[in-house]
């Protein structure tokens, strides 16, 4: 099959590293072109042994004729509108299947056409396309100053916006069942989750779970790495160790990741400061992938938490599973889709301060965790089953092509006309006709 | 009675189903009859495209004048709603059906291909049985409608010429007459390669427009490429007077298409004139009433086969007259009278 698989392919980015871990596979079996969306710079991205063609450098005109000749176009969307805004356009003109990296996309749109295109009509016209009247209206009081914007806030989870990315796609795949049952109801096309592959850091990881036995007087390492932004609660996990005499006395907490500029930056300084934590907790910022590899082998847990939750699925906590560590995260969305005995679920600070107690405490704990999330890793997380179940999907979906397209002609066409509250029997009866065709009941 | 015609057209193209459409107008109204022709235009390609019109013919409202009847005739125009609807089918959508993995297939076979195919069978599943009566045009096309859809028919009902006063024998000239649109499925290619195996005198004359200028190229490259440039003449575009004058002169009629539904109007325009009539063993419906060496030859689908055909035929002038004859009266024996077909289409 000739596959356009559209990404951002950076080093930077969790998801062109997933990207290249799939291509490593898939072009082994089929004929695959990367559309690099983030850099036109060969040796800034994850290496991957496929014909790489760079964005920036297409005509929009020549891109549409280029896609026709493939018989799949793969869209990876996420949550970055610079990493992604170019992938969003052609998936516009050309249908494909998207590969949602995240479910609530406000962070996207909202940066898309506030800060790409600098329209903020656009913007109310979507948030009204995505959500009806009532975002409609949340975006005009945005804009008014009288509400808070949207990716700022909790109401993103509310107002996703992911309506916009599953558009013209005939196929949606997503990496967890929380993903799965927000999109069913606002597309047409089939969602199919499939679990992540098998992230290529592993092979660098022991061939058994490895777990230290600890003395009380032992010091603690735990770990945090990936983006650090607010949702990521790093400030939460500190201040929880600065209330906590053993926490203080025990854990060593490393952070390694771009921290977010900013205020967030300032607030964790501050919580730092507040409980005079500078000896205990080590920011290290963006790290080579070798120092991470070797932080992540000698950590004593991790902690991955999420609040609130954007509906992703977590590259960073599967680095974590496969190297055999036990996990702190939030329960909700992806995260809880894992069994009690893998990771160590939290709803509040209360829970949090008692999982890092117990897992600082217990070091039986910690290796029967370490067990239990390596066997589960390599059990539920395999790039050649997610090669399998995605070109499978990739041929269930495309039956269902000729349909949406279908589908989607029409739409436009009422759209032109346009078509009103007046035309709902000419919609009732397109419908019916489309469904009689497609022998749907 | 006021009778709507229903029809699709490919637009700048005519062909035998045009001329029946125009021709069951011009009988109806002869009769009496209020008739107005809908000529849905018609796109197949890309295969998406069909999809579109099926629901395009769907969506229509035909009931404006209010005819007493609908008489529909090809894919899509026979999914048009309308209650009083009775369809003479000359052609389903044949790439979905028996032309499917062939190479006059023209869907692809991909998961999309095989989705719309999917889809125009279902048309024709659901919407064909909405039609109070349904004839065809051919055994062949009834045969298939039963066999891929569950349909059955109320009869078949064989197309006449429009005017066949004008067909007549004259004389046994010295070529065979192939006239017909120019077009792969036709054939002309073939009846061309047939040329460089003939050692006997006698020519080779086609006629008709060409449905892409390229096929058009390919014969004249064929033609020169064989050096057959004084055995095959390719006349182009002529008028029915023209026709019916070669077709009175000419010594018997080539008709070679690959698997036509019907029997096709040059079988009997040249039955008409009395003239024995060639086909091949592939060509479907011509074999309903052309019948092997009594009143024209059905050979194997080869260049090779065709000239031997066309020369045992040359060098036996007097059977040739004879099968002449009875192909003139095969057309009373089939009973292919407009009166008839109108009795069934109006009862």
């Amino acid at each position: 099959m000739k596959i356009a698989w559209f990404t951002p392919l950076n080093r930077r980015s969790a998801i062109g590293q997933y990207s290249a871990c799939i291509l490593e596979e898939l072009v082994r079996t089929e004929q695959v072109v990367v559309y690099v969306s983030d850099t036109d710079q060969v040796d800034a991205c994850w290496p991957v042994d496929a014909e790489l063609a760079f964005l920036s450098k297409i005509e929009p005109a020549q891109l549409s004729h280029l896609l026709s000749g493939y018989d799949c176009v793969v869209y990876n969307m996420g949550n970055h509108h610079g990493y992604h805004g170019s992938i969003y356009e052609a998936s516009l003109k050309h249908p494909g299947i998207v590969i949602l990296h995240d479910v609530v996309l406000q962070h996207f749109f909202g940066g898309y056409f506030l800060e790409l295109q600098r329209d903020w009509d656009a913007y109310i016209r979507h948030m009204a396309y995505a959500h009806g009247p009532e975002g409609e209206q949340l975006a005009k009081l945005i804009r008014a100053g009288r509400e808070r914007a949207v990716w700022d806030g909790s109401a993103a989870v509310q107002y996703h916006m992911a309506k916009l990315a599953v558009r013209r796609k005939y196929g949606v795949i997503v990496h967890s069942d929380f993903a799965k049952r927000q999109l069913e109801p606002i597309t047409a096309a089939p969602v199919r989750k499939i679990n992540f592959p098998e992230p290529r850091m592993s092979k660098w990881f022991p061939r058994r779970p490895f777990a230290r036995r600890t003395t009380p007087e032992d010091k603690i390492h735990v770990l945090t790495f990936g983006m650090v932004n607010r949702n990521k609660m790093v400030d939460l996990v500190i201040e929880t160790i600065g209330g906590s005499e053993l926490l203080r006395n025990h854990v060593i907490y490393t952070v390694i990741g771009v921290i977010e500029a900013g205020e967030y930056s300032k607030t964790i300084a501050e919580v730092i400061r507040k409980h005079d934590l500078g000896s205990c907790v080590r920011l290290l910022g963006p790290q080579p992938d070798e120092v991470l590899i070797e932080s992540l082998l000698t950590t004593d847990f991790a902690v991955n938490l999420r609040y609130p939750y954007l509906g992703e699925s977590s590259w960073s906590l599967l680095e974590a599973l496969f190297a055999g560590k036990p996990t702190i995260v939030w329960r909700h969305g992806y995260y809880d889709e894992f069994p009690d005995n893998v990771v160590k679920k939290v709803a509040s600070k209360d829970e949090l301060l008692s999982a890092l107690t117990e897992l600082c405490r217990n070091s039986e704990a910690r290796l029967a965790m370490a067990e239990e999330a390596w066997s589960y890793a390599r059990k539920h997380f395999d790039t050649k089953q997610y090669c399998r179940q995605l070109l499978d999907f990739i041929e269930c979906a495309r039956l269902n092509r000729p349909i949406l397209d279908l589908v989607d002609h029409m739409s436009d066409c009422l759209l032109e006309m346009p078509a009103n509250s007046e035309s709902a029997e000419l919609v009732e009866t397109l419908e019916r006709e489309i469904c009689r065709l497609a022998a749907i009941d | 009675m006021r009778i709507s015609i229903a029809n699709v057209q490919a637009p700048f193209v005519k062909g035998g189903a045009e001329y029946l459409a125009d021709s069951l107008a011009q009988k109806l109204e002869e009769r009496g009859h209020q008739v107005a022709c809908v000529r849905i235009p018609f796109k197949w390609y890309p295969p998406q495209t069909i999809l579109e019109h099926v629901l395009a013919c769907r969506m229509l409202r035909i009931q404006s004048g209010n005819p007493d009847l609908v008489i529909a005739l090809k894919f899509p125009a026979y999914v048009l709603p309308f209650a009083h609807k009775k369809v003479w089918l000359l052609h389903q959508f044949r790439q979905a059906y028996e032309l499917w993995g062939t190479p006059h297939q023209g869907i692809p076979n991909t998961p999309e291909g095989r989705r719309i195919r999917d889809m125009i069978m279902q048309a024709d599943n659901v919407y064909l049985r909405e039609a109070k009566e349904i004839y065809t045009n051919s055994r062949i096309v009834a045969r298939r409608l039963q066999h891929y859809n569950g349909i059955g028919v109320n009869g078949v009902l064989y197309p006449p010429l429009l005017r066949p006063e004008i067909y007549r024998c004259a004389d046994f000239g010295d070529y065979f007459f192939y006239p017909s649109r120019l077009n792969s499925i036709k054939r002309q290619a073939l009846a061309i390669e047939a040329m460089r195996f003939v050692k006997s005198g006698f020519r080779l004359v086609l006629a008709g427009k060409a449905d892409q200028e390229l096929y058009l190229d390919d014969l004249r490259t064929l033609v020169k490429q064989h050096k057959l440039e004084d055995r095959v003449t390719l006349l182009g575009w002529i008028s029915e007077q023209e026709k019916a004058d070669l077709m009175a002169n000419c010594y018997a009629a080539l008709y070679i298409p690959y698997d036509e539904d019907s029997y096709g109007y040059v079988t009997l325009e040249a039955f008409h004139s009395a003239k024995p009539v060639i086909t091949l063993s592939d060509s479907g419906g011509t074999d309903e009433v052309i019948e092997n060496g009594v009143n024209g030859l059905i050979l194997p689908p080869t260049a090779e086969a065709l000239a031997a055909g066309m020369e045992e035929l040359w060098s036996a002038r007097q059977r040739t007259v004879h099968m002449g004859q009875a192909a003139q009266a095969t057309l009373e024996r089939h009973n292919i009278r407009w009166d008839h077909i109108l009795e069934r289409l109006v009862a």
